[in-house]
């Protein structure tokens, strides 16, 4: 087990308690035995006060005079002895006597006060009463009782002393039982100091070699972080290009979208245009075919024209035969020969009325057939124009339907295109939101690149703080092979910031960033500052 | 009217084929036009058959296959029922034209040839309508008459 400070210093209060408790206990116990000696005392004087009293009676006695200033020095002994008595029991503040707790105290003092009771009591009766006989009375009690009571009061200041004696002796055996482990422990402790003190060395230059890679670590670190902040700065300026161009895009294709929108509109419209003209060419084509049918009609009307034919063919004949008749007539109006004279006339008529219809008919028959010829030549017209306009509905038809497929065929891809454009919308806008976030981010990383510079160069400032403190520590513990690296220390840190400076490339916005970076990173300026102080320092220490 | 015409002779006129011909009003009884007639084998091609009329039996002849036309089967034909006493024959024409009167004068005759035999027979003369000369036809001595037994005996 490694000898910790705080064991160390756990000893080292135990120890100085225990000489607290050493200066301190001899002190009390002076104390008490100052009082101890007091009461010693005190009661002692009892003893002569006991024999100034039974003097100052035999002189009485002798002096039979009996001077009231004897008795008046009898009574004032006595009175002593009566306060000190009691002061023995139960204390007294005057004298400065604390009360008897001891149990051999008070019993003695009971054995005293039995005896003096008889004593006080004869003496009190020779002051009240100024009588010899109480005088005798008295003179006998105290020479009675003298000598037990001069023997009580030597037995109670023995009991005093002894007390006193006990607790020297207690006193002393237990100095004597703690001497020798707190010796040891006074040895322990020194020894655990030396261990503790050796540690602390080793500490110290752990400490200090510590101290050092700190303060190298952070130099790195420092440089770290300047390139990071640099790389960042020129990371959110890319990704702001990347924004803008984003938006950018992400515009254009807003407008992509809305432009095959409305080409998706206009396919429809087409579409609905087309089906509204496939509808029309097919009533078209209704019309031709009503057309076609009426023209078929016609031949209805070819075959009422006919019927007239024939019936004018009738006519005809019936005109022949009026010929014929009215020839047969003149015939036999010539047979009938003067008679039929008339008759012929008549016959003549009505050959020639005969012949006049037959002309008629023959007009009326050429008319019916210019008529029927042009009512053929009519309807074969009109049948060829409306089979070709049949044709032609059925092929404009057929375009009709073939532009309707290529329509709706343009409808579906314009849509697809407005499908596709409004994904890449979303997702444009998506990655648009992404490198925002990562704007973000980069601004995030930009400040804490930042924050960690200042931090390293704070770092720096402390590791060489710590390296200096170290070093001092080092004085103070005796450890001074390392003072030289010291030195070389703050050079490593006064060269950090400048070998970044050379070893930068030679493009100008990384300089520049850098420079901004060292405008930003301050205390790395003012660290430098202070490893030149250092080195001044360690100068001076060295 | 009538007095001025007695000389004047009703001629009818009449086609057969594209050719015009004229004949005497007098010589025919009777025009009809719907006459079915049955032919006869071993007969001349002009010969049609024979047909009856109301009872009477008549030998019907085509006159344009008698003047050289090829005979036209379909064609509806106007008959002209002679009035000969000896012979009943009708005789199938084309079309009845128009019925004339003519004098004598207007006949024109033919200067007379050697061979006139057959000539003379049966064309009377010529007549000038209208720019237009119509032979006029004795039918029934072109067609045969019992009077001419040389004729009738080649039958």
């Amino acid at each position: 087990m490694k000898l910790k400070v705080s064991h160390l210093g756990i000893i080292f209060s135990i120890v100085i308690i225990i000489s607290f408790a050493l200066i301190a206990t001899p002190i009390s116990f002076l104390e008490n035995q100052k009082n101890d000696a007091k009461i010693i005392n005190l009661v002692g004087k009892q003893r002569m006060l006991s024999q100034v009293i039974s003097s100052g009676l035999y002189r009485q006695k002798i002096d039979s005079a009996g001077t009231s200033a004897g008795m008046q020095e009898v009574v004032k002994a006595l009175n002593q002895f009566e306060k000190t008595h009691r002061a023995v029991l139960s204390g007294d503040d005057d004298l400065g006597m604390p009360p008897t707790a001891s149990k051999a105290i008070s019993s003695q003092h009971q054995r005293v006060d039995g005896i003096w009771k008889d004593i006080s009591t004869s003496i009190r009766l020779i002051s009240s009463t100024s009588d010899t006989k109480s005088l005798d009375n008295a003179i006998a009690t105290i020479t009675l009782n003298n000598d037990s009571l001069l023997l009580e009061l030597n037995s109670l200041v023995k009991i005093f002393e002894n007390e006193a004696h006990t607790k020297v002796g207690k006193l002393d055996s237990l100095l004597k039982n703690l001497a020798i482990p707190i010796f040891f422990c006074l040895l322990a402790g020194f020894l655990g100091g030396f261990r503790v003190l050796r540690n602390l060395k080793e500490s110290v230059r752990l400490v200090r070699l510590q101290a050092k890679e700190l303060d190298a670590a952070s130099g790195s670190l420092s440089l770290a972080s300047h390139s990071l902040s640099a790389s960042s700065v020129e990371q959110e300026s890319a990704v702001q290009e990347t924004v803008a161009s984003m938006t950018e895009i992400n515009g254009i294709v807003s407008k992509n979208t809305s432009n095959t929108d409305e080409c998706l509109q206009s396919t429809k419209i087409t579409q609905d245009k087309i089906d509204e003209g496939g509808t029309i060419i097919d009533s078209m084509v209704k019309s031709v075919n009503d057309i076609d049918r009426s023209i078929d009609d016609l031949d209805e009307f070819k075959r009422i024209l006919r019927e007239v034919e024939s019936k004018t063919q009738v006519i005809n004949d019936i005109v022949v035969k009026t010929q014929l008749l009215s020839v047969n007539a003149s015939i036999e109006a010539e047979r009938a020969g003067e008679y039929g004279v008339g008759f012929g006339v008549v016959a003549e008529e009505i050959g020639k009325l005969a012949i006049n219809s037959g002309s008629e008919a023959k007009g009326i028959k050429t008319l019916l057939e210019d008529s029927l010829n042009q009512v053929n030549q009519i309807v074969s017209h009109s049948k060829k124009c409306a089979s070709q306009g049949i044709e032609t509905c059925e092929r404009s038809r057929e375009i009709f339907t073939s532009i309707g497929k290529q329509v709706k065929m343009i409808g579906q891809q314009v849509g697809d295109v407005s499908e596709a454009s409004r994904q890449q919308e979303i997702g444009v806008r998506e990655v648009t939101s992404a490198m925002k976030t990562m704007s973000d981010a980069i601004h995030h990383n930009s400040a804490s690149a930042r924050s960690c510079a200042e931090l390293a160069s704070s770092l720096t400032s402390g590791s060489k703080t710590l390296e200096e403190l170290a070093h001092r520590v080092s004085e103070i513990v005796g450890v001074h092979k390392e003072g030289r690296t010291v030195i070389s220390h703050t050079e490593i840190s006064t060269r950090g910031p400048n070998e970044m400076q050379n070893k930068s490339p030679s493009t100008s916005t990384v300089r520049s960033l850098i420079e901004k970076t060292k405008k930003i990173d301050s205390p790395l300026l003012d660290a430098n500052e202070v490893s030149a102080d250092d080195e001044i320092f360690s100068d001076k220490v060295a | 009217m009538k007095q001025s015409d007695i000389s004047k002779q009703k001629y009818l006129i009449y086609s057969a084929g594209e050719k015009k011909f004229a004949t005497q009003l007098k010589s025919i009884r009777e025009v009809v036009q719907d006459l079915v007639s049955c032919p006869v084998p071993n007969s001349p091609p002009y010969c049609l058959g024979m047909s009856s009329l109301r009872g009477d039996i008549f030998t019907v002849n085509d006159l344009g296959v008698k003047m050289g036309n090829e005979p036209t089967k379909n064609s509806s034909k106007v008959y002209l029922i002679l009035s000969s006493e000896m012979s009943q024959i009708a005789i199938a024409i084309d079309k009845i034209n128009k019925v004339l009167p003519f004098t004598e004068d207007d006949i024109k005759k033919l200067p007379r040839k050697g061979d006139e035999d057959t000539n003379k027979i049966y064309i009377e003369g010529y007549l000038d309508i209208e720019n237009e000369v119509i032979p006029v036809i004795k039918l029934d001595s072109l067609f045969g008459m019992p009077n001419d037994i040389k004729n009738a005996s080649n039958y």
